[in-house]
């Protein structure tokens, strides 16, 4: 038997907007410890990992561990019937097809429950490498969203080049090139949210597909901060945390330069 | 397939859209004789009958005397088989003295679709037995309205309607005819359309009237308006399949040929008979219920390079995982997945 109870709802809801264009399919791997979901896109270029703690929701009862494999997309229409405000309840048996989702408004005067059938996926684990990061900057979501926005229209390939100046985001396309530059926040006027942090280790740059850069984006709404983890030549990962419950990680592989190879 | 080397709209150079059929000819016999090659198949009748890799034909007819030496000229322009799903969209001008305008006011030519097919035979006809009425007639196969189309930065259907109407005057002006009027069906917004010719015309002395309609209305377009579809009218159903082994099903029972039309659509759903390529090229690949039937019954086309990304390194590499970090595609399948999150492989 598996049972989990989340009075803010919207962020399950948030979750599946941030999930749904990157990743068709995917497990819901329930156990003590809370709910995981790791996924790659179709293309196998990035990678999608959610977790949420058990002890972040307001009930949790996990008997033994299940994988609950859904649909995005058909995930994502039943919490669409969900309003912002409601509290949403998870359940399902342990040998169950079905995943049951419970809506119910504040002051409970109205109470919806829903069915969503699921689906066998026998998935590989993913072994996410345990790495460590020789730059981090943590900067307000939506400045980062804007940048990712705004480079998306001069090309397709967005380089991030950090060093001791800041952090550039810089993009060459058939318009012209862009270039936005980031730079640590001085002194101690702004509030630690809208605060941009770099930690640098040393200088990193690495090129990606904004297209896939522009599908994190989409988790923006589920925190004030994004923190992007940077090494030569492996993957970069864009962290949204979820506050009090956990996070959502988007890796998303580097364009390799031919020289290098 | 994936990425056709785009060819360039039609330029304003000297010799754009004379194919090998494009020259004028030199004699009214021989323009006829040329026609008769396009309603009889001829003896090439591939060269016609068939999509082609380049721009589609230009028949021109040779220019009537009272054309020439300085002349005042009214042209109209017409076309038809836009809305068609397979086939060429032809493009049509007819031209005569202004000088003449009242005599040919007295012809029976009329908007062509107000005439029956065999009407309308019988004034393509009477247009060609017409000393003082010269034509033009582009042939904008279904190959290259495809390609047009469904280039990376698609060149749409208006502007190769404007093209196609620039590109017959110009041919008609570069046989020493004096244009002083042009009268144009529409195609789009009116003003716009007017815009654009006044532009491209500018200084030249030709007053443009752009009109919906101005097939029933002027004569000029009306002869246009016939030549065009008489022109389409042979064409499609004398159609040869370039596509070796094809035989369609049901023949060329296409009727009309519109996507509304339900022997068209009989046709359609009878006809997808390859899986990768879906359709012969008398086909428009860039049309709505085209693109719907290919995307629910041809096989998923998948493109690797899609994207030129062939920098783009794969994240299967950077996971280890029951076989290793070095699979280039991880797929589905396999070892049942493992609870909670965990990170315990190195790359």
């Amino acid at each position: 038997m598996f049972e989990a109870r989340l009075t803010n709802g919207s962020i399950l809801k948030k979750l599946l907007e941030a999930l749904k264009d990157l990743v068709t399919d995917a497990n819901i791997d329930c156990s003590e410890e809370g709910l995981s979901i790791q996924a790659m896109d179709s293309s196998h270029v990035s990678l999608c990992a959610v977790a949420l703690r058990s002890d972040g929701f307001d009930h949790f009862r996990c008997d033994r561990n299940i994988s609950l494999g859904f649909n995005s997309q058909n995930l994502g229409k039943i919490l669409k019937c969900a309003d912002n405000t409601d509290m949403i309840t998870l359940k399902a048996e342990d040998s169950a097809d079905n995943l049951t989702l419970m809506f119910e408004s504040k002051n409970q005067d109205r109470i919806s429950d829903f069915e969503l059938k699921l689906m066998d996926i026998d998935a590989d684990h993913l072994g996410i490498p345990d790495t460590e990061y020789k730059t981090t900057i943590r900067m307000p979501s939506n400045e980062f969203k804007r940048i990712i926005t705004d480079l998306q229209v001069l090309g397709d390939t967005c380089t991030i080049a950090v060093t001791k100046e800041g952090v550039r985001f810089s993009v060459t396309g058939d318009l012209g090139t862009g270039n936005v530059l980031v730079r640590s926040t001085n002194g101690v006027d702004k509030e630690e949210e809208e605060a941009v942090v770099i930690d640098m280790e040393e200088p990193v740059e690495l090129t990606f597909a904004l297209r896939y850069l522009n599908f994190f984006t989409k988790a923006t709404n589920l925190g004030p901060s994004v923190v992007i983890s940077m090494s030569p030549d492996v993957p970069v990962v864009v962290e949204y945390p979820i506050e009090q419950i956990g996070h959502i990680k988007y890796y998303l592989a580097p364009k390799i330069d031919d020289a290098d190879e | 397939m994936s990425e056709a080397t785009p060819t360039e709209p039609p330029s304003v150079g000297p010799t754009i859209g004379l194919s090998s059929f494009g020259k004028p000819v030199a004699t009214r016999a021989e323009a006829v004789e040329l026609f008769k090659v396009m309603t009889t198949g001829g003896e090439k009748p591939e060269e016609i009958f068939h999509s082609t890799h380049g721009d589609g034909l230009t028949f021109m007819s040779d220019v009537p005397e009272s054309c020439l030496g300085g002349a005042d000229v009214v042209l109209g322009i017409d076309e038809a088989g836009r809305g068609s799903v397979l086939g060429p969209m032809t493009y049509s001008a007819a031209y005569w003295p202004v000088s003449m305008q009242e005599e040919m006011e007295q012809k029976p030519f009329d908007d062509s679709k107000a005439l029956t097919h065999e009407k309308r035979r019988k004034y393509f006809e009477l247009i060609q037995d017409t000393p003082d009425c010269g034509y033009v007639v582009r042939v904008l196969h279904a190959s290259e309205i495809s390609r047009n189309m469904l280039r990376k930065v698609p060149y749409n259907l208006n502007d190769m309607s404007h093209d196609s109407a620039m590109e017959m005057i110009r041919n008609v002006q570069r046989q020493g005819v004096k244009l002083t009027k042009c009268i144009i069906d529409t195609v789009g917004i009116p003003e716009n359309y007017k815009r654009k010719l006044d532009k491209a015309f500018e200084g030249q002395g030709i007053e443009f009237i752009v009109e919906k309609k101005a097939d029933a209305n002027y004569k000029c377009v009306s002869a246009a308006s016939i030549c065009a579809k008489v022109a389409r009218d042979e064409i499609t159903p004398s159609w040869v399949f370039p596509e070796e082994g094809f035989v369609p099903v049901n023949g060329k029972e296409w009727n009309s040929g519109y996507p509304s039309d339900p022997m068209c659509k009989v046709w359609m759903e009878s006809n997808l008979i390859d899986k990768v390529f879906c359709y012969p090229d008398v086909i428009r690949f860039s049309w709505g219920p085209i693109k719907d039937r290919i995307e629910e019954r041809g096989v998923p086309v998948v493109w690797e390079d899609e994207d030129e990304d062939n920098q783009q390194s794969s994240m299967s590499d950077f996971l280890g995982g029951s076989d290793g970090g070095k699979r280039k595609r991880q797929r589905l399948g396999g070892n049942k997945v493992q609870k909670g999150i965990e990170r315990t492989e190195l790359f």
